[in-house]
């Protein structure tokens, strides 16, 4: 297939194709700002490089800069997780437009290479897009806040190639998504079936899993053995969680969804089955959960260490700081509901006939709408939960083992209590989303649904 | 056989000689053995002796090629009578089944009763044959199964029949 | 029919709907007796599920009155409607009804664990309906599995679990071969005869129709004609 005959299969041309794509360039270029911000903080070198005044001292400050630049940077995590799930969006049309190419004459190569035009053009676009996108962050956070307390410092000519490379990165890794995404596409005499995948975790997981903990222990022992690694550590630790949150993500959400089918009832039933049937996707917002709930637990725990500290100076400076990071997890976390929300309604759209097939059972909208709400809250209470507790927990626990003070278990009673706080924060935000598509559950179990094609 | 019925039929659209019944006839039945022209002179024959038919005016040079018959007022009832009766589907053969609704189809009204008489009767004789069938030995339930089968060609051929008369004739309400 | 009114257990009368700007339905009027089987055919397009659809009070019509097991659904809510069926009316479609994400013996068991049974029980009987529903397939495989015959199987297991005293039934061997329908039919007639259940079997075919006692012909959303067949 020719490219250009990629391109023009690939140009989306339904309301509902183009508001995908809206999704993953706008995820993509909010992705991208992100990151280029978070390599201006971490390129950033103190001295005079056009930074500009006005800059924080979190920024300015060699001890403290990489620990801001993996905060930004790991807020490309939730974005770039929304991005993933819009490109999953709309599923099953798609595989049946796939599926007529293919009964066209096209080949799989044909049609892996029309979903990587479609994802990567997107992305590319993003990508693109990812430029003016940095300098509105800029103005956000380093024109606008008031003197001291700029976060970004100015962009520089050497930000125009980091964009270059986002902007090629962006359309190769959405290029490379999609053609992965797509799959391979059976065509059957009566149907489209994707091939069954397996919903059990990876063969590659318990391999991430382990590489990740180990990474995160080195993080976190390595600064204590060796001082100098402070920076690299924090960057090896963020790696690790990052590593173990993504392997963790789905073996969680199946292990809640088994919980779940064990209750009694037939709304905990259908919620717990729903997870266990596909964990991957919900196990993704999961992932991007516990690294929220990883990093509130740290800010907590570092917090409460600080503040339970004797005669600590410039508790204004630090309080700022860690109420910022506070902010900045409940951005990302907002991100993640917003990516459930979308993963929803997607769900929804594609089991539109089981759906309708079940109100003919007998099954009404308040009830699917509380098997949502269910389902929602077994995703996101426990991996924000299980973060808050890691997070607090690990800076929280060498000193728990070598030297019990009273501060080292006020931490942990802290990160306890935040842990509780951000649970219920999640349980609410799960109700409220499923609360939002009532609508959406309302759609797909019209019975106009029930008839054929 | 319904042949006598069926030559009542092609007078009802008015009198005619036993030429344009026979012409008639195989115009009916394009694809049919062409009716014999001493069947039909037989069969008119026996008919104006029952009181079905009746002469309604010779040419001189009189025979039969020169009469031209007419259905008479009984006629008209035996015809109605005829054709207010499904085929009998358990004994009739399928031509006779075709025979009947052709006739009905072409000799003027609504056919939708008719058809929906033809259709319940189809349908009995297919429940009666089904019913039986669980306790027959395996030969015995195929050799049902065959008339299950002609029995529904039929049906579906007179589903086409309305369908197609559909738009001719619109749709009757009956009911409870 | 000769039913007194409070014995029937369904009731259609002047029933209209469209979808649109199509009009399905214009004055219907159906009457079904208790373990009665009555089909419904007439060629596609002619409103026929749509027929199914507000007998079971998953549509509401908008016009005409529709009494369910002595029930005037226009009077109750929809919650109350949902129970109704839920509770005292089975439903088998065409394809696709089964739940993907359950076990054969959930998705079976389910209409008892909506109406509060407790799971243990629930899934006993579940099992039970499936073994006479002759299915092969073990019980904890999922839909996906499943043959389109073995799927109906198993979707007319779960609408008999309730034992409900009306079945609808939409074209339920529209994708079997002869054979697999014949069984199934056998399975769902027998079964409704045994439980003293009426039923309405929606169908285009034939010799599915020629089984029930009464057919009642639909073309373009009015009633053709009726025929009593036993």
């Amino acid at each position: 297939m020719k490219p250009a005959t990629a391109v023009l299969l690939a140009w989306p041309t339904a309301a509902a194709d183009r508001g995908r794509v809206a999704l993953i360039a706008a995820a993509t270029a909010v992705a991208g700002a992100f990151l280029l911000a978070a390599v201006r903080i971490a390129r950033f070198s103190g001295r005079d490089d056009g930074g500009g005044d006005g800059l924080a001292r979190y920024v300015t400050e060699p001890g403290l800069r990489p620990g801001v630049a993996v905060a930004v940077g790991l807020l490309v995590v939730p974005v770039l997780a929304l991005g993933v799930q819009a490109l999953r969006v709309g599923s099953v049309a798609r595989d049946r437009r796939m599926a007529s190419l293919r009964l066209a004459g096209a080949t799989p190569r044909a049609v892996r290479a029309v979903a990587a035009a479609e994802a990567g053009g997107a992305a590319l676009a993003g990508g693109l897009a990812a430029g003016p996108a940095y300098l509105a962050l800029w103005v956000l956070l380093g024109v606008l806040p008031p003197g001291g307390l700029a976060l970004l410092p100015a962009p520089t000519p050497v930000d125009a190639v980091a964009w270059a490379g986002v902007a090629l990165l962006a359309a190769v890794g959405g290029a490379l998504a999609g053609a992965a995404v797509q799959g391979r596409v059976v065509v059957e005499a009566l149907g489209v079936r994707r091939r069954a995948s397996s919903n059990r975790p990876g063969r590659l997981n318990p391999a991430v899993l382990v590489t990740g903990g180990v990474l995160v222990v080195a993080g976190t022992v390595g600064p204590v053995v060796e001082a100098r690694a402070g920076a690299m550590a924090i960057y090896i630790m963020m790696v690790g969680i990052l590593l173990s949150a993504f392997a963790v993500g789905p073996r969680l959400v199946g292990l809640s969804g088994r919980l779940l089918s064990r209750r009694a009832g037939a709304e905990a039933l259908l919620a717990g089955a729903r997870l266990t049937a596909d964990p991957r996707s919900s196990g993704r917002v999961a992932a991007v959960l516990v690294i929220c709930g990883v990093a509130l637990g740290v800010d907590a725990a570092l917090a409460v260490d600080f503040l339970t500290q004797r005669g600590s100076t410039d508790k204004g400076f630090y309080l700022t700081g860690f109420a910022l990071v506070a902010l900045g997890v409940l951005v990302g976390a907002c991100v993640a509901v917003l990516t459930l929300l979308v993963g929803a309604a997607d769900g929804l759209l594609d089991a539109r006939r089981p759906l309708a097939t079940l109100t003919a059972l007998g099954v009404d909208q308040p009830l699917l709408s509380r098997v949502l709400a269910r389902q929602l809250a077994a995703v996101a209470v426990p991996a924000v939960v299980v973060g808050v507790l890691i997070g607090g927990g690990m800076p929280a626990l060498p000193f728990l083992l070598v030297d019990p003070t009273g501060r080292a278990i006020l931490t942990v009673v802290f990160t306890v209590a935040t842990a509780v706080v951000a649970g219920l924060a999640a349980f609410v935000a799960a109700r409220l989303t499923a609360r939002l598509l009532r609508a959406h559950v309302r759609a797909a179990t019209d019975p106009e649904n029930l008839r054929v094609a | 056989m319904a042949l006598p019925e069926l030559v009542l039929s092609l007078l009802r659209r008015g009198p005619a000689h036993g030429y344009d019944v026979k012409r008639d006839h195989d115009g009916w039945f394009p694809d049919g053995r062409p009716l014999a022209y001493g069947q039909v002179y037989a069969t008119l024959s026996r008919l104006e002796r029952q009181g079905l038919v009746t002469v309604q005016e010779t040419r001189s040079g009189g025979g039969p090629q020169r009469t031209v018959y007419a259905l008479t007022e009984p006629g008209e009832q035996r015809v109605e009578a005829w054709l207010a009766e499904p085929a009998d589907v358990a004994s009739s053969s399928a031509d006779e089944i075709v025979r009947k609704t052709v006739a009905a189809l072409r000799s003027g009204g609504d056919p939708g009763p008719f058809l929906g008489r033809q259709r319940a009767a189809h349908l009995r004789r297919m429940r009666e044959l089904t019913e039986g069938a669980a306790d027959d030995d395996l030969v015995a339930r195929l050799a049902r199964d065959h008339l299950v089968a002609h029995l529904d060609a039929d049906l579906r051929w007179l589903d086409l029949a309305v369908d197609r008369l559909a738009d001719t004739y619109p749709t009757q309400e009956a009911g409870p | 029919m000769s039913e007194s009114h409070d014995r029937l257990v369904l009731e259609l009368n002047g029933v209209e709907h469209a979808y649109r700007r199509t009009v399905a339905l214009r004055g219907v009027g159906l009457e079904v007796g208790p373990e009665e089987v009555v089909a419904v055919t007439g060629p596609s397009g002619c409103g026929k599920s749509t027929l199914l659809h507000i007998a079971a009070g998953i549509l509401r019509p908008q016009a005409g009155a529709v009494r369910l097991l002595g029930e005037d659904l226009d009077a109750l809510g929809e919650a109350a409607r949902t129970r109704l069926r839920r509770e005292r009316v089975g439903i088998v479609l065409q394809f696709g009804q089964l739940v993907p994400d359950l076990s054969l013996l959930d998705n079976v068991a389910l209409p008892l664990l909506l109406a509060g049974e407790e799971r243990a029980k629930a899934r006993g009987d579940a099992a039970v309906w499936l073994e006479r529903a002759g299915l092969d397939a073990p019980l904890g495989s999922s839909p996906a599995e499943l043959s389109g015959g073995q799927a109906q199987r198993v979707a007319v297991a779960r609408a008999l679990v309730t034992e409900p005293a009306l079945l609808l039934a939409d074209e339920p061997t529209g994708s079997m071969d002869t054979k697999g329908g014949e069984h199934l039919l056998d399975l769902l007639l027998g079964a409704a005869r045994e439980r003293g259940a009426a039923v309405v079997l929606v169908t285009h075919d034939n010799v599915v129709a020629a089984r029930a006692d009464r057919e009642v012909r639909l073309r373009d959303g009015a009633v053709e004609a009726e025929a009593v067949l036993r």
